[in-house]
């Protein structure tokens, strides 16, 4: 008897722990969006210091320990979980971010990076960074190439939101990132433009939507146009409780003016849905 | 002590319930892939993917030339109908769409198919009909070579006098598409499914 409760308990824990580390791996979107803007204001320019009247820095990655021009290459995103006892919504979200930070150098072309570690505290709906505290700063014992990551940081940023967008029907207008003449192509051919995408998702009854980015690669095409390319792994549940997968690649092309994204082209397609490799032996 | 027995028991069928379940996650719907056809078939009709809707289907990309691969999965499909009860495999359609449309016709199909299983349809039809089919399931094949062969297997699918009559070989996706009773594709097996899961998922979506 005792033997059988254990196995079954054994079981069940397995299973839980199992579900945990499935929901740990899903990426909360607008915390990823907040933390990529956040260190890609703070790359771009000084701009930052009206955008966040009140955050609290402590300037420790940089030298002299005050703000200068510097590329934050961001390496981990781990929000920290607020007190699940609490009834009352957290006034903050803190998340820990470590990074690789280059102080730019006038001259130099090869700089001595530092792994950092970082507590960034946001407000409640992420708007604002309150507080950043540095937990490790540590020199490399070796030189890197300097290279800009204001644009990426901010282009990661878009992307973040603009996939929180996509999966959110009822999350606020994407046609904020377009620009006037842009050309947005979806991967299902009745669809013609994102508030037809919105209203169908509503419609076909679709929940749980989740778009998963995978090997995205940006590349500059001069100093402010952007060539952005990746796959969504897309997923849904329908309204018969089914789940639904797709793979999508998406080709963007993206302007990154005075600190703003702004879109001109999206294309999706479907691609083949990845296989197990036996399945691509071909004779 | 009747009553631990009948509380082990309880417990003993939740662990099973609970195992299964992990077991055999339901296929997902894959969207952006396959769609209906017609084309001409082995059995001297057209035949349409629509016209299975109140069955599995089981469909593959091949030809009778092909040495290896084509072969071995007909036989492992062929394998796994096999496990199956009459009611169940009324409920399965084997497709086989030929790439070959240089070479393969209906009879040849009809005549190699019926090596595996009498109930197997092949179907071919003009290279652009199929190359349409072949797209919508992202099923790529190409000509290996300029150069005709001929393989056991195609002897086995032509009459006598036209043994000697060589065809191309081609390199083709080995994936068996399965294909549900609304027509939405469902997922994939291959030559390496064991024929016990193939069986479980096929069932599980009749």
């Amino acid at each position: 008897m005792l033997k059988v409760m254990s196995i079954f308990f054994l079981i069940i824990a397995c299973q839980t722990a199992t579900a945990q580390q499935v929901d740990k791996k899903t990426k909360d979107y607008l915390i990823y969006a907040s933390v990529y803007q956040w260190y890609g204001e703070l790359d771009s320019n000084e701009n930052w210091r009206k955008d966040h009247p009140h955050v609290v820095l402590d300037f420790k990655e940089y030298p002299q320990n005050s703000w200068g021009k510097g590329a934050h290459r961001i390496l981990d995103i781990a929000p920290l979980a607020e007190n699940p006892a609490s009834n009352t919504p957290p006034a903050s979200q803190r998340v820990r971010v470590t990074l690789e930070f280059y102080p730019a150098t006038a001259g130099a072309d090869h700089v001595v990076g530092q792994y950092v570690q970082q507590l960034v505290t946001f407000d409640h709906n992420l708007q604002q960074v309150l507080k950043v505290e540095t937990e490790l700063n540590e020199k490399d014992d070796f030189e890197s190439r300097y290279i800009a990551s204001a644009s990426t940081n901010l282009i990661r940023a878009f992307l973040y939101s603009w996939t929180q967008g996509l999966d959110e029907p009822s999350s606020a207008s994407l046609s904020h990132w377009l620009a006037s003449d842009a050309q947005v192509t979806l991967a299902e051919a009745q669809i013609s433009s994102l508030s037809d995408y919105k209203a169908q998702m509503k419609a076909q009854g679709l929940t749980q939507i989740r778009r998963v980015i995978k090997n995205l690669r940006i590349s500059p095409l001069d100093e402010q146009r952007y060539q952005v390319d990746f796959e969504y792994q897309w997923s849904a549940l329908n309204a018969q409780g089914e789940n639904e997968i797709a793979n999508i690649g998406v080709s963007m092309r993206l302007s990154v003016i005075d600190g703003k994204v702004l879109m001109q082209v999206y294309t999706e397609q479907y691609l083949a849905p990845k296989t197990d490799l036996g399945a691509e032996v071909r004779c | 002590m009747k009553n631990s027995t009948l509380i082990s028991a309880i417990l003993l069928c939740l662990t099973m319930i609970l195992l299964s379940n992990t077991a055999l996650a339901k296929m997902p719907i894959l969207k952006g892939i396959g769609g209906d056809f017609t084309l001409k078939s082995s059995k001297g009709y057209e035949v349409s993917l629509s016209d299975y809707q109140d069955k599995v289907v089981m469909l593959f990309f091949g030809y009778t030339n092909c040495p290896d691969i084509c072969p071995t999965t007909i036989a492992h499909i062929s394998q796994m109908i096999k496990t199956l009860t009459p009611e169940q495999r009324k409920r399965v359609q084997v497709l086989f769409i030929s790439i070959d449309t240089d070479y393969d016709t209906p009879e040849h199909l009809n005549k190699y198919l019926d090596y595996f299983d009498p109930s197997f349809i092949g179907l071919v039809d003009e290279r652009e009909k199929i190359d349409q089919v072949a797209k919508l399931y992202h099923a790529e094949y190409s000509k290996l070579a300029n150069e005709k062969v001929t393989t056991e297997f195609k002897k086995l699918s032509v009459d006598d006098e036209q043994q000697e009559q060589k065809g191309y070989l081609y390199s083709h996706s080995a994936k068996i598409f399965i294909i549900d009773t609304q027509s939405r594709v469902r997922g994939f097996f291959y030559v390496g499914t064991p024929v016990t899961d193939m069986k479980e998922q096929v069932i599980s979506l009749f």
